[in-house]
Order: structure tokens, then sequence, then C-alpha cells
């Protein structure tokens, strides 16, 4: 074979195995695209056979399972734990997983917690039906919605706008109508509806904003889950006594004792 | 010379593409997931070998020139079109690493992850290999222009790292892959077709080019995300160096104020933050002169040292935005030395920020600022300080959930506390502030660490020169040279007091007086600290506790690493689940790595004796000794490459530049020594493993020595040093593998591919498994057990070459 047909099979060859090259790897990328898309599908399809009766009776087992069994004892937030339409504070494509044991993303990097933290964290503010409630940081909606439950009004501050406007949309569509929401910086509360019994800080970035401790009523409470992304380690909690005095706990939201010596 | 040149070219795209989509994805994702993706996807690397055996056997066990060719000139064209590709597919799958637990679909992601980076790898992987089979007679030559290109993409990813910007970095490794086609055929055979293929190469890197490359999706989890969608945020600046991407935020809403005190009603002024990776690095903080306006530092932990004694002398270390430089300035000390490893952070603070910050780093009367390590300065100064003040150093949030549990970190060891300590000046303290983690831990460890700094350096009474103090987030603990005065106990107490602060260890302190603040179901740190502080209980508390609080050391340099493997039992069978926000995602993802590595790995280990046939059998001894012996050169070549590489981090400032240096110089000198390996003969083969193993052992008695000396030197005399001190190991450690592959290529050539297969699984599993021994065992141990390794493939090659000596005397 001299250097002329050399070059003829080498054309051919390669004009061929660019041919099978391109076909195998058309096959192969539309393979993962259509899993991709498939799967995508497949949470939609079971999140829309679910009626809105489906949806009750996922919530109630996400009270019992998750809630309740993890020694969340306040009637009154299982009640609202209960009430609240979770399902409907995320994105239609994730709601077939609303009622699940773990946190969503509702976009812009921001997270609706695990429903047991919501809880937790309800819970620990000791919310009274007389109660004023302030919450930094809306996110979907999720928690002012539960705190609108157990509480007489509840004031939200949201600092993304598209995330502000959404949840004050769908609490209105929803009806709750003691819950304003508002979109702004939350570092200086909000001091015309202060003092507050309880204030719930969900977008804490280093340090508690001086101006959430001053709006906190004597005996009132403050929540702020702490860990990041998507899970909490431990809830700190700060309370203001009778007499002014400022003290905060972290809870842990599982029980990890002992630390030393028992475990091995 | 043109398929050697072209697989240069090849290899130099394939180190400098591997390197780059690291640094790409440190920007978009997290670095941790990056080392996973990328460290799966370089099985195709041993997949290349499957298809290599393949193709042989279809061809009979010949390969011809034209086939070669035309490999050859395909898998660098698609490897052209994929370096790019590969990335900007990637970044329409809407992965997201921390739903993995329980999101399913997450894997699917991960999966096309894995399926996009293979290919790139996968192409690689065949045209080297088949240069190996192409060019049997002179694998020396190969291998030797395979590492010469490796160590040239090294230094062009270094270059690439200063000159281009982020989003075109891609097009680095593409425009090498396109001059490896255009090398890959000979001129004869160089038709219109291929030089129509190389045009349109050309104009897809202009347009690519014009186009301003990809553009680049920054996980919305990332800080520098959630920092610029804030109302009317700006990015202000934004430069970018192999130390990372240097971004400034301006948003009215951003505050920094780490552990502020919640008795202070106030807040800071308005600051500008700081972000290297879309992590945030502290924030700028608006100074006129006004000290009023900076009062909020006072409130928190860090700024005890100033309420017992009155520093005139400070040195703080790792500023970051300049917080502790104000503190030293709001509480007047005389000269303030800053020691900043940024000098993009410090070039930001001398030009656009410099009025911002009333000009800390220009030109001010009482502060002078280096650009170094902490370490690199500690070890060259020769001036003693009334306070040395570390930042505050994790997260509030569980140290971003352990993602940095396996980074190294050489601030924070016993070696460096100790150097600390030595400089400071008699009654002197040394300050170091921690985030609080709950379960407690981050304190802890940093507690632990000051008391054996102390244990070693104190020439009193330990527990009368450490105090120790806690708010709701962060925690401080001071060391002493010298004793804690009865008034120095008093105003700390004061200080603690109008603070809300707690106290947690102090000398003369009682159990009554401490958790009353931020109140813990039980005084833990005070517990604790009673058993850190003495020697003959502080290892039993080590032993006992539920995490890894053992004070990091030079060897073990992990101070984020809490994870204890002994404790795996107990978590899972008492959380669970639950135990999920605990995860240590920097292990999680070294462990997953390997399993997923070994699971896969076999795979391409066996696939290719499938097709492997040929009559005889090759050698007496079987495969399982050919099999070892490449498995063991792939495993200790990496482990003495990460050795290196974190012995030479505190010298050389910075690891990207300690694993440049340490790659090219290996590289290349393995390439010297690998094109001169032909010239050992069969009955000296145990020379290169002698060299080996005698410059091994010389670097690890006598490097530290030599480290000391080189440190104040200029860094690009310490490069160059340091590279003829690489010099003799490389060549050596180049031998091996061109002797071992020129043995089976001289027997049994269809092996060929297997074996490059092996050597491709080899060092997937090598950089994982010496990561997780260093974290374990500490890289002296690494580096020792890769000694052994070579000495045990020494004793393969000797028993191979015996048995081909047998064979060859009983034909």
């Amino acid at each position: 074979m001299d250097s002329s047909e050399k070059h003829i099979v080498h054309i051919t060859y390669f004009d061929l195995l660019l041919k099978r090259a391109c076909y195998q790897l058309i096959v192969v990328l539309s393979f993962f695209i259509a899993l991709s898309l498939f799967s995508g599908d497949v949470c939609y399809c079971f999140s829309a056979k679910e009626d809105s009766a489906g949806y009750e009776k996922l919530r109630y087992e996400m009270v019992e399972k998750q809630i309740a069994a993890r020694g969340i004892r306040d009637e009154n937030v299982l009640r609202a734990m209960r009430n609240v339409p979770r399902h409907l504070f995320v994105s239609e494509r994730r709601r077939g997983s609303a009622y699940g044991d773990f946190p969503l993303s509702i976009g812009y990097g921001q997270t609706i917690s695990q429903p047991y933290i919501v809880a937790l964290m309800t819970e620990l503010l000791k919310p009274g039906k007389d109660h004023i409630a302030l919450e930094v940081g809306t996110g979907s909606g999720y928690q002012a919605a539960v705190l609108s439950e157990v509480v007489k009004e509840v004031y939200t501050i949201e600092i993304i706008p598209p995330l502000g406007r959404a949840a004050e949309k769908r609490l209105k569509e929803l009806a709750y109508e003691n819950i304003t929401v508002k979109v702004g910086d939350g570092y200086y509360g909000w001091e015309e509806y202060g003092p507050f019994d309880c204030i719930v800080v969900t977008a804490a970035s280093d340090h508690i904003p001086p101006p959430l401790i001053k709006q906190l009523k004597k005996g009132g409470k403050m929540a702020i889950p702490v860990g990041r992304p998507f899970l909490v380690q431990h809830l700190m909690l700060v309370e203001r006594s009778e007499h002014g005095d400022i003290q905060t706990r972290s809870i842990l939201p599982v029980r990890f004792v002992p630390f030393r010596r028992e475990w091995k | 010379m043109f398929p050697f040149f072209a697989l240069l070219c090849i290899s130099s795209s394939f180190l400098a593409f591997e390197l780059l989509l690291m640094r790409l994805f440190s920007i978009v994702q997290w670095y941790h997931f990056a080392y996973m993706v990328i460290s799966i996807a370089l099985l195709g690397f041993a997949a290349s070998g499957t298809l290599l055996a393949l193709i042989q056997s279809r061809g009979k066990g010949v390969v011809s020139e034209a086939h070669c060719i035309l490999l050859f000139s395909l898998t660098s064209f698609l490897l052209f079109l994929f370096t790019a590709a590969s990335f900007f597919v990637a970044q329409t799958i809407p992965f997201s690493p921390f739903e993995l637990v329980w999101q399913k679909r997450q894997f699917l992601y991960l999966a096309g992850y894995y399926g996009l980076f293979f290919i790139p790898f996968f192409l690689a992987g065949c045209f080297i290999g088949l240069s190996f089979m192409r060019f049997r007679e002179q694998i020396g030559r190969v291998y030797f222009f395979n590492l010469l290109g490796s160590g040239i993409g090294v230094v062009i990813a270094l270059i690439s790292f200063y000159v281009v910007p982020p989003a075109l970095l891609l097009i680095v490794p593409s425009f090498f892959a396109l001059l490896g086609f255009f090398f890959s055929v000979p001129k004869k055979m160089r038709t219109k077709r291929y030089l129509v293929l190389n045009l349109v190469g050309l104009v897809l890197v202009l347009t690519y080019l014009m186009k301003g490359g990809i553009t680049l999706e920054i996980s919305p989890y990332k800080g520098i995300s959630k920092g610029l969608q804030l109302p009317d945020a700006q990015l202000e600046y934004e430069e970018y160096s192999p130390l990372g991407l240097v971004q400034v935020v301006d948003a009215p809403s951003l505050r920094y104020a780490p552990g502020l005190s919640l008795t202070y009603a106030q807040g800071p002024p308005p600051q500008k933050e700081l972000f290297i990776d879309g992590n945030s690095y502290g924030a700028v903080t608006n100074f006129k002169g006004d000290k009023d306006a900076i009062a909020y530092l006072d409130h928190s932990t860090f700024s005890l040292a100033y309420h017992v004694i009155s520093p005139q002398e400070v040195l703080v270390l790792d500023p970051g935005g300049g917080s502790q430089i104000l503190a030293a300035l709001f509480h007047s000390a005389d000269h303030i030395q800053a020691v900043e490893p940024q000098p993009t952070i410090v070039n930001l603070l001398r030009g656009p920020l410099r009025s911002f910050s009333h000009h800390i780093y220009d030109h001010h009367p009482h502060i002078q600022v280096d650009i170094a390590s902490p370490r690199e300065f500690i070890a060259r100064d020769v001036r003693t300080y009334d306070l040395i003040q570390l930042d505050v150093i994790g997260s509030w949030g569980g140290v971003g959930g352990g993602i940095y549990a396996t980074g190294e970190n050489y601030t924070y060891t016993v070696e460096a506390f100790q150097e600390y300590f030595a400089h400071l000046k008699p009654q002197g303290i040394l300050s170091a502030s921690a985030w609080l983690s709950s379960p407690p831990r981050t304190f802890l460890k940093l507690m632990a660490l000051a008391a054996e700094t102390l244990d070693k350096n104190c020439e009193g009474d330990i527990p009368r020169s450490m105090v120790a103090i806690r708010s709701w987030g962060t925690g401080t603990v001071l060391i002493k040279k010298g004793e804690f005065s009865f008034e120095e106990g008093v105003r700390i107490r004061n200080f603690c007091k109008e603070r809300a602060f707690d106290l947690v260890f102090l000398p003369g302190i009682e159990r009554g007086d401490v958790n009353h603040y931020s109140v813990l179901e039980s005084p833990i740190y005070y517990e604790s600290v009673e058993s850190l502080l003495r020697r003959n209980t502080r290892h039993e508390f080590y032993e006992n506790y539920l995490f890894n609080i053992r004070p990091p050391t030079d060897d073990k340099p992990y101070f984020f690493h809490f994870f204890r493997l002994s404790a795996l039992v107990y978590l899972l069978k008492t959380l669970g689940r639950e135990w999920i926000p605990f995860l240590e995602w920097g292990s999680v993802i070294l462990w997953g790595t390997l399993f997923q590595a070994l699971i896969i790995a076999p795979l391409f280990i066996f696939l290719p004796l499938v097709f492997i046939r040929g009559k005889g059998r090759p050698f007496r001894l079987g495969k399982g000794k050919i099999f070892l012996y490449f498995s063991l050169l792939g495993l200790a070549f990496m482990f003495v490459e990460m050795a290196f590489i974190q012995k030479l981090i505190v010298v050389l400032t910075h690891p990207i530049f300690a694993l440049a240096l340490v790659l090219f110089s290996l590289l290349f000198f393995s390439g010297i020594g690998s094109l001169l390996s032909n010239r050992v003969g069969e009955g000296r083969r145990w020379i290169p493993f002698a060299g080996i193993l005698f410059f091994s052992s010389v670097s690890v008695l006598c490097l530290d020595g030599l480290l000391k000396v080189f440190l104040p030197y200029s860094l690009f005399l310490k490069c160059l040093l340091l590279v003829f001190f690489l010099a003799p190991l490389g060549f050596f450690m180049g031998m091996p593998f061109p002797i071992g592959l020129q043995v089976v290529a001289d027997r049994k050539r269809s092996y060929i591919p297997w074996v490059w297969g092996v050597n491709g699984v080899a060092s997937v599993i090598a950089p994982v498994l010496g990561s997780l021994l260093s974290i374990w065992l500490g890289f002296r141990t690494v580096m020792a057990l890769s000694l052994l390794l070579y000495g045990v493939a020494g004793w393969m090659m000797h028993l191979i070459s015996k048995n081909g000596i047998e064979r060859e005397m009983s034909e």
C-alpha cells in the first residue's frame, strides 16, 4: 500500500468513525436528558395525583411520625402543624415531597425548614393566643402561617423582594388575615408594631441584631435556627426575663448526650 | 517527532484541564464536591485501557499506523470539544450536593456530572495509552513526553490562574488539545478535511473568546450569591489569581460583627463584604478615624486581651477585612503588625478601598502589613509582641457543615502555637477565638491547643496562665507568658459581666462562677478545661470524648476534623438519620469517593482481560505480580507527591504553589528519568528503587531542617532550591513505570492496555486513600508507606525479572 492508498483508507475510517462517534454520543446524551426529564416527571406525577384529602392524610402522618414522636407536646403547635397546608408553600414540582422529613429548597438559596424544626421552634417560643410575633426572613411564609395559628398577629419581613412578594400573595390567597408581610431589611425589626412576645430570626448572619433584642418584650422569647445550608444543627433561644435580663440557651434538636465516657 | 509533540500537548491539556476544573468548581460549588466528581471521572483514564484492549483485539493484536493516526486525531479533536463543553453542559444540571441525603434525583444529577467529565478524561487516557501501544519500542520516550507534558500542564494552569479570567479558563486546555490534534497527523496525511477541522477548531476558540467564555453559575447557597441578591447590592470589585477569585460586595444591609454582645445596643458602621471563591472572608469597615463608630468591636469576646493588658506591640495574624486591626487601633496600640496571606486583599485596601478603610494598609503611622502566611512570617520574624491576636476561626452554623473537615490548616497546630508563644514578650498574651459549635467541639479543640502549648512552654503553673470566656456565639482563650494576676482576674470578670459573657476558666474560678448568661445543660466547657489543663487527665479526655478534639499538629493539620471512626457505631445506633445535620461532609466525601472508586475500578481492571487473547502464557508467575507492581507504583508515586505537597505548604505560603512546584518538579525529572530508563540493564533494575529509597530517606531526614533554612528566602529562590532538592528523587521515580511497561511490551504487548488501565485505577484510588491515611495517621506515615510500597514494587520487579530469565533459560 503506497502513501496515497493509506491516505484513502485513513479518510474512509475517519468519516466512518466520526459518524459513529457522533451517533453514539447523541444516543448517550439523549439517554441522560430523558432520564433527568423523567425523574422530574415522576415527582410531578406523584404530586399531581394527590388531592387535598391526600395531602391532609400526609400532613396528619407527618405530625404523628415526625413531630409528636420526637417529643413535641404543645397541642396548639400540633394542631397548627396539622392545619397549615405545607405543600402550598413549595413549588408545584416539589409538592410530592412537601411532607417529607427534610427541608426543601424554595429558590434564591433559601429553604423551607424540616417540619420538626418548625414545630420545635414554635413550641420553644411558648406562644399564647394574645401574643404578637415578629419573623425576620419570611421565606416561603410557612413558619409565619404556623405561628399565625397560635398567636394573635404575625409581622414578617423578607429582604429578597421576589420571595417576599410571593409569600405575601400566597398568604393572602390562603386567607391568613393576621399575617402582615413587609419587603425590607429585617435588621431593624418592626418598631411600629413592637415590642413582640416572640421573634423568629431565620436570616441571622453572624450576630443577633441589637434592634431585635430591643423589640423583645419582657418575658418574651426569640428563636434562631443555626446551621447551614439546609440543616439546622441547633436552635438559639434568647429569653428576656421579667426584669429585663437577657439569657440565651442552645437547644439541640436531637438527643445527643452523653458526649463523654458512656458512649464508648 | 509529530506524535510525540501531540502527546506533549495532550498531556499538558489533560493536566491543565484537571487543575482548572478544580479551580472552577471551587468557585461555583465547593472544592470537596469537585474533588469527588473529578476523582470518579478520572476513572475515564482507567476505562481507556478497556477500549484500547478492544481495539487491539479487533485488530488481532496489531493496530496499523493508519488506525493509530485516525485514533490519535479523533481522540484529540473530541478532547478539544469536550474540555470546555463538559463544564458548559454540567452547569445546566441542577445538582445540589447538600440535598443528596434525601433527594434521590440528586444521584442522577451526580451521575450526569460523572458522565460528562468522564468523557474528556477517557479521551486523554485513550490518546496516551495508545501512544504506549503504538511506540512500544520506545516506552521510555513516550513516558518522557507524557510526563514533560503533564509538568508543562501544571505550569500552564498556574499561569492561567493569573492571566485568564475564570470564565475563559477552559479555553486553555481546549487550545492545547487542538494543538495536539494538529500534531497528531503527519504532514503527508494532512488532508483538506483535516485542515478544515483545524480551522473549525480555531473558529470555535475565537468565538468562545469573543463571547467572553462560560457564564459561571455559582451555587445559590454560597455567600456571594446571597450577598448579591440583597437590595441595592453591587459587585464593586473582582480580581482573580491562583489564590482564588476575590470579590467585594457593597450592600446597605450587609453587617459583620461576629458574636456581638447582646447587651450592646448598636450595630456596626457601613461595611463591604469580601469573598474568596464565593465564601465570606470578612468585611471591610468604613472607618473615618472616629473611635466611637468602631466601639462595637469592643463588645466581642476577642477584645478581652485589651482589658487585661495595654499592649503596645500587637501582631494580628490573618486579619481578613481588618476587624482585629481596628480593634487594636480602638485600644490605642502603638505598633500593629498585620500578616495577611492574600496579596489581593492588601492591594484592595491600598487601592480602591483605601479611603473607605481609613488607609489602614497604606502608610498608616501605627500599622505595618506583611504579605505572608502566619507560619512563614513567624518563622522569619525576630521581634516579640505584647499581644498576638488570631481572628475568630470557624463560622456560625456548624463550621460550614463540616465541608472543610479535610482541609489543612497550618495556622492552628501545636507547632504553630509554640512559635507564636515564643514571639511573646514577658507577660505577653496569645489570644485565639473560635465560633462555638453545638455539641461543643471547635472551642474545646482550641482550648486543648492552648493547654498543650502552655504545657510545652510554660515554666510556671499552667492553670495560672490560661483564661477562657465565651459568649452566645464565640469563645476566646488567652494564654500568657507569665501568670494572670488577681487584678487582671477582676478586670476579666468585669469585662464579662458588662457584656453578658460567661467565664469558662480563670485562675481561682469556682463552679458557681460559670454558665450564667448563655446557659448550657451542664457547664461542659468549664468541666472539660479542668481535664484539659492536667497532663494526666488530658489524654484520657481526648480518648473519651465523642468528637476528635485532639490538637492538630503539622503532621495532621486538620483543625476542623472532629469525626471519630470509633464513634461511628454509637452515632448510627443512637441517632440514625438524626445524625445527618452533624455529618462532616469533608470526611463523608472522601470515604464516599473511595467507596465508589473501589466499586467501579474492578470493572476496568477485569474488563480489558476479556478482550486480551493470545497464544501462550505471558509470565509463568501470572498477572498477579504485574498487577501488584503497577498498582504499587501508582499508589507510591501519588503518596510521595502528596507528602511533599503537604511539607511545602508552610514554606511556600499557599497549597496551590506547593502543589504546582511538587507536581512540576517530580513530573519533569521523572520524565528525564524515564527517558534514560532504557539504559538500565536487566540486571540493574534494582537501581531506581534503591535511588528512590535513598533519596526519600534523605529528604525525610533533612527536609524539616532545610525548610527552616529556606524559609526567609524569596519565593523564587525557595522554589529554585526546592526544585533542585526534588530533582534526584523525581529522576529515579520516573524509571520504574517505563521499565515495567517495557518488560510487558517485550514479552506480551497485548497486555499494555490492561497495564494502562491498572495504572489509571491506582492513580484514582491513591490520592483519596492518601488523604484518608494522612487524616488518620499523619503525613509521616503516608511517606513511610510510600517507601514501603516502592520497596515491595522493587521486589516484585526482581521476581518478574527472575521469572523472565528462568523462562528464557528453560526455552
